[in-house]
């Protein structure tokens, strides 16, 4: 008897510890890559925790829904204006992070324009047709250090 | 090794104290139910600075929490020193809420998620601890929760919202009047007087309070050149839009004077409104009512009466139809209005120590004497309440309903 | 509120040298809060305390944010080391020059609040250690002409509370000597390790323990005023000082004392639990009997114990004393601020009585006591009041609010916020049927405003309520020293004496307040400024692009042409800056003169920092 109850236990024990039914929140993940000048912003992060959306404008902050190419992505915030939509988009500063989008912003857009004219900080400029992405870093000894402000990305209105 | 796990178990089994789910505790009631049962359970709480439960079998829906502290209307919930379940807290009330009101960088903590509900408010508040971000949360991190319990009235005026209905469509009519080098004045709809123009060149007049139901209105005014300056030209121009859609113009008129004479200016048009009121439609004719006055004063000393005694009952008699048909007519619903509604007159209760009322005042009589609105000749309002450092004042549009001989507010 | 009973007790026996008799105060207060209460009350009561004592242990155990630790070299204070410094003793000396006092009554006493005239800029000046003061009342000159100067060396002159200042008498003024004793000569005892031990001054001081960052030591209380204990690093370093403690008991004794009490408390409730009282009477006996007893209630080790933490490793410990010291003295003369009438409020025990001038009451009414409008209106938190004399009570007044004024009218606005002020007098009676929208009283004036359709009307009020149009003025501005700055309808602005007559006409735009007894004005609107005296004369020409007010009779100001220059009052150029632009920081009527170029000046001109190269 006694040695049924242990085993009950065992099993309960090991059944709480593997967690119970949750919400799915890989599949809430929005992956920033595939907004476009056009996307309607309000129905596109409809759903997740309130943020101050319009169809248009507006931020969202909780990172555990914004990606960018894979990368966690801190906060984003859209502005739109009459020369098209603007994003700005707050990252980790991680190293792997910083080369992951260089390496996906290239291959996606073609080589970017690299400023180096200050010490310590580069600029990298990625422009089509369609739109341009600015990112900016500090560096260290040479090295990455942090994301000196926002990625930014503009909407080019034909 | 058996051996070990069994003994370990059996410990764990003999000193298995009594476990209390704090996610079970969704009122002041069930406060109170549990705090009885952990008394008799002979918990400790230790009640030196704050009431404070420690460990002793807390969790919430089997995530183990460290403390609680508790109060009349509330409690709060931080995780453990051994299992910081911040994550895990986290999950649980999402699945529980759905996704909360997400804030950041809230000095002292990190991230805060809040829930605001009729009867029960939640805010979980999030510290790093060795997580890295909400995106990658680690297994320390540190979570308060804080749960309270808005004050419940039963009076229905702080209840309304559970009468009113919540459209999805929420048109809001707006008359815009623009005008150069003239006046404007008795700007009507549908026999309800809105107000006079002001020196602005533009104002717009909102519709909804005496808009009852869909169909057809109209608005009317009284316009007259400045005759100042006769090379600048005098216009006037009106339009009827709805807020929810402004670019499309309802109905519109416009005029340009070519003399100095009034000129009446009526503008119908449609609307399309979800609710529909009774309002003061099936009212009395007041016109030749010779008590009038004495109805009027009447009424006011019958609210003045009720503030001074502090009648829940009588204020909430005087003021539910109209304040229900203000409600509904600009698709003010939520809870959270109601009961700050009636916390305002709580206040004004409490501060409350005398009421003049105007003697000396003028009718204006609406839509064919229906709807009349008293204006004090000398003084500023009709009624007002006095306290120290602390008076309101109050005018009414009133009526007077089909079967009774008293007047009632409905605005 | 138990818990602050068992905390009070258990603090004051633990403070140094506290008399036999206030503790059996103590203890009896202690037993009279069971008065009336049942034994199961008596039983809840106990057991709280016992909870409530048992947390505080664990308190207490943390009660320093300090412990005992090594202090790495990095991270060590340092302070300097102490010796005299007169200068402060000048200071100390001369901030008496514009005391003032309010008085007030309560309990058949008066009461005296200390301050300063400016109290904006002005306050007492803290003592440096070592030094001590002692302000001794002389004379008090009652406003009926009597003064007195027997046994009143002992009233206190306090500049936060309000101190007990004998009979219920008005007065003019006090006069007040200030002794300030300051060591002239210094001895010291340096104490270590190797030296714990040291005698000094009839009594003796150890060194009990010396650990990293924290000194235990004991001085007999024979020993008075040591000024200072500094301690000192291995090199020989002052270190700066983190945490202390001083106690009648030695550290640790505190626990055991702790423990015992909690074990007697534990007793009594055993015995309730036991129902050994039969009555609530025989249980405070019980206490009282047995607490008198309490050992440590007493403090009779004779010994000053003091525990001190530091910013860094100790190694000596350096005590000085005053050898010598000095007094220095000076006498000053306090004046009354307040105000007295025919009836005066005094706060009782119950009820509140009022007083004339000659401190002999009058009747009494009920009420915890009123915050003063003027000698016949008061408020508290809930109803404004009138004085009724005839009636010998207070009468409520139902009314939005009320506004005193220095010249005996009150305003009243009747039901609420935009209400016209109606003026009544002392006797509550309404002096006129005009009525204001705004009161103001201004330089002893009482202006009002009614505001009209076409244009805004300004009146002076005089007491009977009977108002004076001043025409041509919309509305005034501030007011100082005895000037008021008015303004007509096209932004002209002038001044106007406390008469009420205009001494300087509404031609000036631009105008400032006057310091130094000059102002700032400008002829035209954006225009050159220039400087008036308060006859409206011209003294220094509408010549200055730019200019600061005086301080100190200096200031600040720029021509058309060239740099900043500091002027004097009658113009006479000081300083030439080679600079245009400046910034100007004031604190405590002081100012520093900031250029372009890197120059600064103070208030007297002087320069204190050079140009930047």
């Amino acid at each position: 008897m006694i040695r049924l109850k242990l085993f009950l236990i065992l099993i309960l024990l090991l059944a709480s510890t593997l967690g119970y039914a949750q919400i799915d929140y890989k599949a809430l993940v929005r992956n920033l890559e595939d907004v476009t000048k056009d996307t309607n912003l309000k129905e596109y992060f409809e759903g997740l925790s309130s943020s101050s959306m319009n169809k248009s404008e507006g931020e969202f902050k909780d990172e555990r829904f914004l990606r960018l190419y894979g990368v966690i992505v801190d906060d984003v915030e859209f502005e739109s204006s009459w020369s098209g939509r603007y994003i700005n988009i707050r990252l980790f500063n991680e190293e792997v992070d910083y080369k992951v989008l260089k390496e996906k912003f290239t291959s996606h857009l073609g080589t970017p324009v690299i400023n180096d004219r200050y010490e310590d900080e580069l600029e990298y400029t990625w422009s089509t047709q369609e739109k341009q992405i600015s990112m900016y870093i500090n560096l260290k000894d040479g090295k990455f250090l942090e994301f000196k402000e926002s990625l930014y990305i503009k909407f080019l209105e034909e | 090794m058996k051996i070990i796990i069994i003994l370990i178990l059996a410990v764990s089994l003999v000193s298995c104290s009594k476990e209390y789910d704090l996610s079970k505790v969704v009122s002041p009631e069930n406060l109170t139910a549990l705090l009885i049962e952990m008394k008799e359970d002979k918990v400790k709480i230790d009640s030196s600075y704050v009431n404070e439960i420690e460990g002793q079998g807390l969790h919430y829906k089997g995530i183990s929490v460290g403390k609680m502290t508790f109060s009349d209307n509330g409690l709060t919930i931080t995780t453990d020193t051994l299992n910081y379940s911040a994550k895990k807290l986290l999950e649980e009330l999402e699945k529980e809420n759905g996704f909360g009101l997400f804030e950041e960088d809230e000095y002292p903590s990190d991230f805060s998620f809040s829930w605001a509900n009729e009867k029960k408010n939640t805010k979980l508040e999030i510290n790093l601890v060795d997580g890295k971000n909400l995106a990658k949360l680690g297994a320390k991190d540190y979570a308060k929760l804080e749960i309270n319990y808005p004050k419940q009235y039963d009076i229905p005026l702080a209840n309304m919202h559970q009468k009113l209905t919540e459209f999805n469509s929420k048109p809001e009519y707006e008359l815009h009047i623009t005008k150069q080098n003239c006046i404007y004045y008795d700007v009507f709809l549908d026999g309800v007087n809105l107000g006079n123009g002001t020196y602005s060149d533009t104002k717009k007049f909102n519709l909804n309070l005496f808009l009852l139901n869909s169909g057809k209105h109209e608005v009317k005014i009284k316009a007259i050149p400045n005759g100042s300056n006769s090379t600048v030209p005098s216009y006037i121009k009106m339009l009827v839009i709805n807020k929810e859609d402004e670019d499309n113009i309802i109905a519109q008129k416009e005029f340009t004077f070519k003399n100095n004479q009034e000129q009446q200016l009526n503008l119908p048009f449609n609307c399309n409104i979800p609710y529909e009121l009774e309002g003061w439609k099936k009212g009395k004719d007041l016109r030749k009512d010779s008590l009038i006055k004495k109805k009027i004063t009447s009424l006011y000393e019958k609210v003045g009466r009720a503030v001074l005694a502090q009648d829940e009952q009588a204020i909430n008699d005087l003021f539910y139809t109209a304040d229900f048909e203000t409600r509904q007519s600009t698709y003010d619903t939520g809870y959270s209005n109601s009961s700050d509604y009636w916390e305002t007159w709580l206040k004004i209760f409490k501060s409350t120590f005398k009421y003049t009322i105007a003697q000396d005042f003028t009718i204006e009589y609406n839509s064919e004497g229906r709807l009349i609105y008293a204006s004090p000749k000398e003084k500023l309002n009709m009624l007002v309440v006095t306290g120290k450092g602390f008076s309101d004042s109050f005018d009414f549009y009133l009526y007077q309903p089909k079967n009774s001989n008293e007047l009632k507010i409905i605005r | 509120m138990r818990i602050l009973i068992i905390v009070s007790i258990f603090f004051i026996f633990l403070s140094c040298s506290e008399t036999q008799n206030s503790m059996n105060d103590e203890v009896n207060d202690f037993i009279s809060e069971f008065d009336g209460k049942s034994l199961d009350e008596i039983k809840d009561e106990v057991d709280k305390n016992i909870k409530s004592f048992e947390s505080f242990v664990n308190f207490f155990e943390g009660v320093f944010s300090n412990e005992i630790k090594k202090i790495a070299k990095e991270d060590e204070k340092f302070e300097a080391a102490f010796k005299i410094d007169t200068t402060n003793v000048v200071r100390l000396l001369k901030q008496f020059d514009n005391i003032v006092f309010e008085q007030s009554f309560a309990n058949y006493e008066s009461e005296l609040i200390f301050g300063f005239k400016d109290e904006e800029y002005q306050r007492l000046l803290s003592l440096d250690s070592g030094l001590n003061q002692r302000f001794i009342p002389q004379k008090i000159y009652y406003s009926n002409g009597d003064i007195c100067i027997d046994s009143i060396s002992d009233y206190e002159v306090d500049f936060s509370f309000k101190e007990e200042w004998g009979q219920t008498l008005p007065m003019d003024s006090v006069a007040v000597n200030y002794e300030l004793h300051y060591p002239s000569t210094l001895d010291s005892v340096t104490l270590s390790l190797d030296n714990p031990i040291a005698d000094y001054g009839g009594g003796e001081i150890e060194l009990v323990k010396v650990k990293d960052n924290y000194i235990y030591l004991t001085i007999s209380d024979t020993i008075s005023g040591v000024s200072k204990i500094q301690g000192l690093n291995k090199e020989g370093k002052v270190l700066g000082k983190s945490g202390s403690s001083s106690n009648g008991q030695a550290p640790g004794e505190s626990e055991k004392i702790i423990n015992e009490l909690l074990s007697y408390l534990k007793k009594l409730q055993k015995k309730l639990n036991n129902g050994v009282f039969k009555t609530s009477e025989e249980f405070q006996k019980y206490l009282a009997k047995d607490l008198k007893n309490f050992d440590y209630f007493n403090d009779n080790d004779g010994i000053y114990h003091k525990e001190i933490f530091y910013y860094g490793n100790v190694k000596e410990v350096k005590l000085y004393f005053a050898k010598n010291s000095k007094k220095k003295q000076t006498q000053f003369k306090a004046v009354s601020t307040s105000v007295f009438g025919d009836y005066n409020q005094m706060p009782l025990e119950e009820g509140v009585a009022f007083i004339n001038k000659e401190g002999k009451e009058q009747f009494k009414v009920t009420g915890e006591g009123f915050y003063t409008l003027n000698s016949r209106f008061y408020e508290d938190d809930d109803f404004y009041y009138h004085l009724n004399i005839e009636e010998k009570r207070m009468d409520t007044l139902l009314v939005f609010h009320i506004q005193a004024f220095n010249n005996g009218l009150v305003g009243v606005q009747p039901e609420q916020e935009f209400d016209d002020y109606s003026l009544f007098n002392l006797e509550n009676e309404q002096v006129t049927t005009n009525k204001y929208d705004v009161l103001n009283e201004k330089e002893g004036l009482l202006f009002g405003d009614r505001f009209g359709e076409t244009n805004d009307e300004l009146f002076i009020i005089n007491e009977l309520g009977e108002e004076t149009l001043l025409k041509g003025i919309a509305k005034f501005k501030e007011a100082k020293d005895g000037m008021i700055m008015i303004e007509n309808n096209s932004g002209l602005r002038g001044y106007m004496n406390n008469k009420g007559k205009i001494v300087i006409p509404m031609s000036y735009y631009g105008v400032e307040e006057f310091s130094d007894g000059l102002s700032i004005v400008q002829k035209t609107s954006g225009g050159n400024y220039g400087f008036i005296d308060k006859t409206g004369k011209v003294v220094l020409p509408f010549i200055y692009e730019s200019a600061y007010n005086f301080v100190k009779e200096i200031t600040a100001v720029k021509l058309k042409e060239g740099g900043y220059k500091l002027i004097n009052t009658r113009g006479k150029v000081l300083v030439e800056v080679e600079s245009s632009s400046i910034g100007v920081s004031e604190n405590f009527g002081e100012r520093v003169y900031s250029f372009g170029n890197g120059e600064k000046y103070d208030t007297y001109g002087n320069l204190i920092e050079a140009k930047e190269e």
